[in-house]
C-alpha cells in the first residue's frame, strides 16, 4: 500500500521548541489522529505538510510529492484546515464557495449543498456574524466539498458544542467511507480520535512517542489494581509506566505485555483486584504524565 | 522552494485583493479628487487642496497596507489563502500585484487630474517638478511601508514605519523645494526638468526598486512562513 504521507527523520528547530527526529507514515485510505498536549508539535507537524515551514533536515512527502519544492502539487490534492484559519469577514459563506471553486476543478457543487443542509448554514450570511461552530463548519464545509485526496484537519472540534460536534463527526465518518481518501487530525479530545482513526500517533514535546494502529495500541495498555506489593518504588516489571500508591493499593500502569506483567505480578505475591483495558483519555494522560518513549 | 510560479491562482488572488479593496479605493479616489476642487480657488483654498489631496494619498496607502497585509495575518485569513495550491512566492506576486495595482491606479488618477489642474488654471506650471516629485515620493512611502509589512509581519513594525515615513513628507518638502534647480523655478510659466529634479526622480524610483527587491530577496530565504 502505498503511503499518503511519509515524514522521515524531520527535525525543525525553534528558539523554544524542537521537533526531534518525527519519522511516520500514513498509508493510503487511512485514518490517523495526532494526539498531543499543545505546544507538543502537532500544528508544526501539519504545517511541515502544508511546505509551510522548511524542515531543518529530513523529508516529508505527501501523496508522493516532495514538500515544501511541489507544495503546489500537493495543495491541490490536500484539504486544510486549522483552528487558526479565518474567512474574509465581510464576505458571505456563498462568496467563498464561489472562490474555492474557481480554484479546485474538482469541487462538487452538491455535496456543498448536502453539507449547507446538514451543517445548518446559509450561503448568504457574512461570516463575521458566524459562531465558532458555524466557522468550523463552514471552514470544513469549504475543505470537504472540493472532494481532497489527503484531508488534513488540525483541531476540526476544540470548541464544538455538542451537537455540532456530533454534526462534524459524523460528516468526518461519512468521508472516511471513500477508502482512497486519506485523513490526518489532530485533537485534544482523544474521544474524537478514538472513534474515528484507524492509527494514532503521540507527540510530545516535539517527540513521536508512538505511531500505531489504533487496535493494537488499545489492546497493550492495561491498567492493574492490586494490594500486597511491599516494596512498589522498586518494582521493575516489564512495560510498567506509572505506579499511583493509594493506601495498600496500588495502581500499576502497563504499556507492553500485559499479561505478562499480570503473571509476573501473581509471581511476586501481589492480589490483582481488576485488570482492565484503558480508554485513549486515560492512556494519554498516563504516558505524557509519565513522559514515556514508548 | 519551487519558482515556477501558479500563474492562474496568482490571477485568482489579484481578483480576490480587488475584490476586497474596491470600497476602500473607490473612496479614496473621490476624496483625492475632490480635494483637487479646492486647488485652483486661492491661496488658503491651495493650501487646504494640497493638504487634503496629500492625506488622502497617505491614507489610501496606509488604509490598504494594514487591510490586506496587516489584517490577512491579524484576523487570521493568511493560513486560509496559504492552504491553497500557493506558495509563499506566488503570494507575494500576487500580493505585490494586486497591492501595486490598487495603490498606484487612484494614485495615478489623482497626480494626473493634480497636472491636469496644473495646466488649465492660473497656477505656474512651474509647480509640476516639485508636484512630481511630492507624489513620487508618496509612492516610495508606499513601497517602503509595503516591504516592510511584508518582512516584518509585525503590525507595530509595520505602523511605526508607515508614520515614519508619513512624518518625513514635511521634511522632504522642505529640502527639496531648497535645491536651487528646483525653487528656482517653481513660479516659471512652464515646467523646468534639469538635472537635479530629474536625478530627484531617477534617485527615488531606484530606492522602490530597492524596496519591493528586498521583499521578493528575503521571502525566497523565509524557512518559516507562518
Amino acid at each position: 500500500m502505498q503511503n499518503a504521507i511519509e515524514f522521515h527523520q524531520v527535525c525543525k528547530r525553534y528558539p523554544d521548541f524542537y521537533l526531534e527526529n518525527l519519522s511516520m507514515q500514513l498509508p493510503e485510505g487511512q485514518v490517523m489522529g495526532l494526539v498531543g498536549v499543545n505546544g507538543a508539535g502537532k500544528s508544526t507537524t501539519m504545517r511541515l505538510l502544508m511546505g509551510l515551514i522548511q524542515p531543518d533536515s529530513g523529508s516529508v512527502t505527501a501523496l508522493g510529492y516532495e514538500l515544501p519544492h511541489q507544495q503546489v502539487r500537493v495543495k491541490e490534492q490536500i484539504g486544510y484546515a486549522s483552528e487558526d484559519m479565518r474567512m474574509y469577514k465581510n464576505e458571505t459563506l456563498g462568496w467563498h464557495m464561489r472562490f474555492i471553486q474557481s480554484i479546485y476543478p474538482g469541487w462538487d457543487p452538491l455535496y456543498a449543498d448536502h453539507l449547507l443542509k446538514v451543517f445548518d448554514l446559509k450561503a448568504d450570511q457574512k461570516t463575521k456574524g458566524f459562531s465558532h461552530g458555524q466557522r468550523v463548519k463552514a471552514g470544513l464545509l469549504l475543505v470537504l466539498a472540493r472532494r481532497p485526496k489527503l484531508v488534513v484537519l488540525d483541531e476540526p472540534t476544540t470548541g464544538l458544542d455538542p451537537v455540532a460536534r456530533e454534526e462534524v463527526l459524523s460528516e468526518l465518518a461519512e468521508i472516511l467511507r471513500n477508502e482512497e481518501r486519506s485523513v490526518l487530525f489532530s485533537s485534544h479530545n482523544t474521544q474524537d480520535v478514538e472513534q474515528l482513526s484507524d492509527t494514532i500517533s503521540f507527540l510530545h514535546k516535539g517527540k513521536l512517542l508512538d505511531s500505531q494502529d489504533k487496535e493494537i495500541y488499545l489492546d497493550r495498555w492495561r491498567r492493574v489494581l492490586c494490594t500486597g506489593i511491599s516494596d512498589a518504588s522498586n518494582l521493575s516489571l516489564p512495560g510498567l509506566v506509572r505506579i499511583k500508591r493509594n493506601g495498600s493499593l496500588h495502581e500499576l500502569i502497563f504499556n507492553q505485555n500485559p499479561d505478562a506483567a499480570v503473571a509476573r505480578l501473581n509471581e511476586l505475591g501481589a492480589e490483582i483486584s481488576v485488570v482492565e483495558p484503558m480508554s485513549l483519555e486515560k492512556i494519554f494522560v498516563a504516558a505524557v504524565k509519565a513522559g514515556v518513549h514508548i | 522552494m519551487n519558482y515556477a510560479l501558479n500563474i492562474p491562482l496568482i490571477k485568482i488572488l489579484i481578483t480576490k485583493d480587488w475584490h476586497l479593496q474596491r470600497k476602500t479605493i473607490a473612496m479614496y479616489l473621490v476624496g483625492g479628487l475632490f480635494s483637487l476642487s479646492f486647488i485652483s480657488g486661492g491661496e488658503w483654498q491651495f493650501f487646504m487642496g494640497t493638504t487634503l489631496l496629500i492625506s488622502a494619498l497617505i491614507g489610501l496607502g496606509n488604509h490598504q497596507i494594514t487591510s490586506s497585509i496587516i489584517n490577512e495575518r491579524k484576523e487570521y485569513t493568511l493560513p486560509f489563502i496559504m492552504s491553497l495550491p500557493v506558495t509563499p512566492i506566488d503570494y507575494l506576486v500576487a500580493k505585490l500585484i494586486a497591492s501595486m495595482s490598487l495603490f498606484v491606479l487612484p494614485w495615478f488618477v489623482v497626480c494626473a487630474a493634480t497636472l491636469v489642474v496644473f495646466w488649465i488654471t492660473p497656477i505656474p506650471d512651474g509647480f509640476i517638478p516639485i508636484t512630481v516629485i511630492i507624489g513620487i515620493y508618496l509612492f516610495l512611502c508606499y513601497a517602503v511601508s509595503w516591504t516592510v509589512g511584508m518582512i516584518s509581519e509585525s503590525e507595530a513594525v509595520s505602523i511605526f514605519t508607515m508614520v515614519f515615513m508619513n512624518c518625513l513628507i514635511g521634511p522632504v518638502i522642505f529640502t527639496f523645494t531648497r535645491f536651487s534647480g528646483i525653487s528656482s523655478h517653481v513660479s516659471a510659466a512652464s515646467p523646468v526638468w534639469n538635472s537635479e529634479s530629474v536625478g530627484v526622480v531617477v534617485g527615488q524610483l531606484v530606492v522602490i526598486l530597492l524596496a519591493l527587491a528586498t521583499a521578493f530577496y528575503w521571502q525566497a530565504r523565509k524557512k518559516t512562513f507562518l
